[in-house]
């Protein structure tokens, strides 16, 4: 066979090598050209795993003629330990070593802060871009940054702190980006101080609670006359309850005359005047996604794979408690802290050992933030979890087609504050989004009626100054002070102890106050329901020192029902809480090992609710020859590995709530796209016991056994808790039988229940494996739904008597590179209740630097 | 004679070695253009050509590798919901760098400044091994 004429060939090989220069240079679908992707000097072939080597390195930076000396002591358990004879230099490492090991999570999280994530993954993120454009984060954040003066502290670490996050992106090539930044096609940007303040909004928007809940609770309050209304979702919940601060405890705070004698929280303050269904159900479909209560899945980028954890602060629930002399029979004051939420790869969390003049702290931060967030100092340990206080109104705004941009309030007509934006879409055109601002509130809904949000993160505060502030503090009172100052939303139950002995608990900042009308739906925007004010800081809820020796909270309830302001209704359950109040009301001599074993208790506080009338029914109903009946009469309520009958019980009581709420849902029309399954109208189990219907369950079961609200209010049926316990105990039966065969271990918990650290990006191939979990959403070593994603995300216990010995572990590691052995090498430790010296004092190896302030003579 | 030719058509590899280890592996098209241009050739060296292309591009990959880069394209096909690991971004890488030398080769040779030898190539019947 010959070879083709020159000609030929010349024709031929010329459009073979055009068609194949072609294909990999046109980007393919969403992946990026395949001359990039395939790159093997930067494509995917080139991988980068920043070194992580523990062990000790010296520096020097030099900056503006000042030299600052850095020492960098990294540990196994992903702790990086930074010691700096200058303050500046601290924070600039900081930032160089947050980049180092989590660029990717930080470029995500400021682009979500932003409202940019469209710009990266496309249109699919665009309801969240809009959402975060609408309560304004950007410009929030440069209120804030506006607000701060040059010379002050906070804007000299947070000027450092970006500055080292930029020194660490200008090193790197795009061959050494991470593969995500690969496959989107994405180089990051530097960043600027402003950026760590739209963070820092993210961060409180998702922890501000009531979050979207009355414009789910309205409808409700349309549907169900008051009587109703009352019985379901009592303002107060009945029940077993242990607040925060309890009037016994501190009745000064409960002296004013307060609000509460005015409000209506049985009634709808504002009616939709089209067909409601509609109406309200248009405006909740749309809000879902922006809420959080449920996440879309990104389509567009690598077929659907790649997303974003939207809400990577949120707090679905956390522990935290401190004790005092009373309790440890001694004068040391000790510490317990687990905030729960999103367990990922990599963390929410990065572990910390900060030394520079004047502090010495140890714990975790977000990324995206300097200094340390939660942990402790030579001084003073602390903790947070979220305070469950509602710090969002909503207000149906007058308006008029004939008056275009502006509202009717206080009986004359204003003009909203207008912002027009463009909002950048990958592959497609930028989207243009008008902000509507009136003066309670950014508008969230043009139809059927304009819906604004107050939102206490809507105006400009100093969180951030509180985090850097706390780092140093010296006792209780000093971070009761700082607390007092700086830190005003999304309100969080501040424990704290210190080396004295004194304990405290803080839900300190913004309370809003209306003077009538119903906040827990929505409120007619014409100005008179509008806030008035805060509650006033001495009328804030706060024990210090309380006598009976402890403090403690786990998102229940913050104060007796006798408290005069209105401070919310969105609490947990109460179990964890009825669980520690237990445990700590009936100890003493508590140390390190017994906080621990109370952090890692596995036992349902519901059980003793539940499981004596159960066991009643069934007796009653002939039912107790079976061997799972004995199983449920001798069990102690913990939700072992191998405990069989926990399995049992846990479908049961979804079952059982279900049987008695779902007809309500029914009768009164609450679908999925009406709020069903949102907080008001919680009837699952599979996440959490969240929401006020499973303390009516308990309520009823417990003091009301036969009362007429267990009827069927769709068929009229009479039903009592003995009937509908019964009845649900055998479809759970039926219903285990299907699923796991007959009783065996196959039921065991552990095989029933596990946990996974999911990706931080929603990327499944770069979750971890699953591992069988103890706990279930009730124990305080909580681990919530059948494959849990979110727990204690970071847990801390410290002796502030011997503050070098606190100890805590986060789950994950370091890294956020899967390749990386520091991606998730902490995950069965965690899992396994371990826990980690937060300060390896311990080992010869640790420079002395970070023993400063703890030893004499040692300086930074 | 041919043995200067059989040296100058393998010189491919360390050159596509480089080039996707320091530069832009598509350059590998032009340097197999130049190849072509001085050694002409006929199909089976264009086949070689192409697959010394190839090896230089793969020793890159591993030289540079030290396995992480063949874990890190798996996570990638993982990611994407592509089954087979790594040997799919393998197979495209081969292909890919097969396609740019040969075609490239070819195109070269077109232009063979040598037109004598091309002829006598042209004529040459395929070794027998």
């Amino acid at each position: 066979m010959r070879f083709l004429p020159r000609k030929k060939r010349a024709l031929l090989s010329a459009v073979g090598l055009v068609v194949t220069v072609v294909i990999m240079v046109i980007p393919l679908g969403p992946l990026p050209p395949l001359s990039n992707l395939l790159s093997p000097s930067s494509g995917v072939w080139h991988a980068h795993v920043p070194q992580y080597a523990t062990g000790v390195q010296y520096l020097n930076l030099t900056q503006n003629g000042s030299t600052g000396s850095v020492v960098i002591y990294t540990e196994t358990d992903g702790f990086i330990g930074i010691a700096s004879d200058r303050n500046w230099s601290l924070y600039y490492e900081q930032g160089f070593q947050e980049a180092k090991y989590r660029l990717a999570q930080l470029e995500f999280l400021k682009l979500a802060s932003l409202g940019d994530l469209s710009s990266l993954v496309g249109k699919s993120a665009l309801s969240t871009d809009n959402f975060v454009r609408q309560i304004q984060d950007l410009q929030v954040a440069w209120q804030e940054y506006r607000g701060l003066p040059r010379n002050s502290y906070t804007y000299r670490a947070l000027s450092e702190f970006v500055m080292g996050i930029n020194s660490y992106i200008s090193s790197l090539n795009s061959a050494n980006y991470p593969l995500l930044f690969k496959l989107l096609d994405y180089t990051p940007t530097p960043w600027n101080v402003t950026d760590v303040f739209a963070v820092q909004q993210l961060f409180l928007w998702e922890n501000s609670a009531g979050g979207m809940d009355p414009i789910y609770f309205n409808y409700a309050l349309q549907k169900m006359n008051a009587t109703v209304v009352r019985a379901l979702y009592p303002a107060y919940p009945a029940g077993i309850q242990h607040p925060i601060v309890p009037y016994s405890l501190n009745p000064s705070v409960y002296s004013e005359k307060g609000n509460m004698g005015n409000l209506s929280l049985y009634t709808p303050s504002y009616n939709y005047t089209s067909n409601v269904t509609v109406s309200s159900s248009a405006i909740i479909g749309n809000y879902s996604k922006m809420s959080g209560e449920s996440i879309p899945a990104l389509g567009g980028p690598l077929v659907g794979a790649l997303n974003i954890n939207y809400f990577p602060f949120r707090d679905f629930g956390s522990n935290n408690w401190a004790v005092n002399g009373v309790r440890t029979c001694n004068s040391s004051a000790l510490i317990a802290n687990d905030p729960h939420l999103t367990t990922s790869v990599p963390s929410i969390w990065m572990g910390f050992q900060l030394v520079s003049p004047g502090q010495n702290v140890v714990g975790v931060t977000f990324p995206g933030f300097p200094g340390v967030i939660l942990g402790h100092n030579q001084d003073v340990g602390w903790g947070a979890t979220n305070g469950q206080v509602q710090q969002t109104y909503f207000y149906a705004e007058k308006t008029s087609a004939s008056r275009p941009y502006q509202y009717y309030m206080n009986g004359t007509w204003h003009h909203f504050q207008v912002t027009n934006e463009s909002v950048p879409v990958s592959g497609g055109n930028p989207e243009s989004l008008t902000v509507e601002r009136a003066a309670n509130g950014v508008v969230l809904y043009t139809s059927p009626a304009s819906i604004a949000m107050d939102w206490t993160g809507l105006y400009p505060t100093d969180e951030i100054q509180f985090f850097l502030m706390i780092d140093r503090v010296h006792t209780v009172n000093q971070f009761r002070q700082n607390l007092t100052q700086h830190f005003k939303v999304a309100i969080q139950n501040w424990a704290v102890a210190d080396s004295s002995g004194n304990i405290g608990i803080f839900p300190f900042g913004n309370y809003p106050v209306i003077e009538k009308g119903n906040p827990r739906g929505i409120l007619p925007g014409t100005g008179q329901y509008n806030w008035v004010g805060f509650i006033p800081q001495k009328y804030l809820p706060y024990l210090y020192n309380p006598s009976n020796g402890f403090v403690f909270s786990s998102n229940q309830i913050t104060v007796s029902s006798n408290y005069p302001y209105y401070v919310g209704w969105d609490y947990e359950s109460g179990f964890r809480a009825d669980e520690s109040y237990t445990v700590l009301n009936s100890s003493s001599h508590f140390d390190l090992t017994r906080m621990q074993q109370l952090q890692l208790n596995v036992h349902d506080f519901s059980t003793g609710v539940f499981v004596p009338p159960l066991l009643k029914s069934l007796r009653n109903a002939g039912l107790a020859g079976s061997s799972l009946y004995a199983n449920l009469a001798t069990w102690n309520g913990n939700f072992t590995l191998n405990s069989t009958v926990a399995s049992f019980y846990y479908s049961w009581l979804y079952q059982y709530l279900q049987d008695v709420f779902n007809p309500y849902m029914q009768k009164y029309g609450i679908n999925q796209s009406e709020g069903l399954h949102s907080h008001a109208f919680y009837v699952e189990l599979e996440s959490t016991y969240h929401g006020p219907l499973v303390e009516d369950l308990m309520n009823w079961t417990m003091n009301h056994p036969d009362t007429a609200w267990f009827n069927n209010p769709v068929t009229g049926a009479a039903r009592n808790a003995s009937t509908l316990m019964v009845q649900s105990f055998r479809e759970t039966w039926d219903y285990m039988n299907r699923t796991y065969g007959k009783l065996s271990s196959a039921w065991d918990w552990g095989n029933v229940h596990k946990r996974e650290l999911s990706s931080f990006f929603s990327v499944n191939a770069l979750n971890t494996t699953e591992l069988p979990s103890a706990g279930d959403s009730n124990t305080l070593d909580a681990s919530y739904g059948n494959v849990s994603n979110f727990g204690p995300s970071w847990r801390m216990t410290v002796n502030m008597s011997n503050p070098l010995a606190g100890m805590g572990i986060y789950p994950g590691g370091i890294s956020e590179n899967p390749l990386s052995q520091y991606y998730d090498n902490n995950f069965a430790p965690w899992n396994n209740g371990v826990y980690y010296l937060l300060i390896p004092y311990n080992l010869n190896t640790l420079p002395a630097q970070f023993l400063y302030l703890y030893r004499s003579g040692v300086t930074p | 004679m041919r043995t200067v030719l059989r040296i100058i058509q393998l010189l491919q590899i360390p050159v596509a070695l480089l080039l996707s280890a320091f530069a832009d592996w598509m350059l590998i098209a032009v340097s197999a253009v130049v190849i072509g241009y001085f050694a002409g050739g006929n199909r089976r060296e264009s086949l070689l050509v192409g697959a010394y292309s190839t090896i230089g591009v793969i020793l890159t990959i591993v030289i540079s590798d030290q396995s992480i880069g063949f874990s890190q394209a798996a996570l990638f096909t993982e990611i994407a919901g592509i089954p087979g690991g790594y040997l799919l971004p393998l197979i495209l890488t081969v292909t890919l760098s097969f396609l740019l030398g040969l075609f490239a080769y070819l195109l070269g040779s077109s232009f063979y400044f040598g037109k004598k030898r091309e002829s006598e190539v042209e004529e040459v019947k395929e070794p027998v091994n």
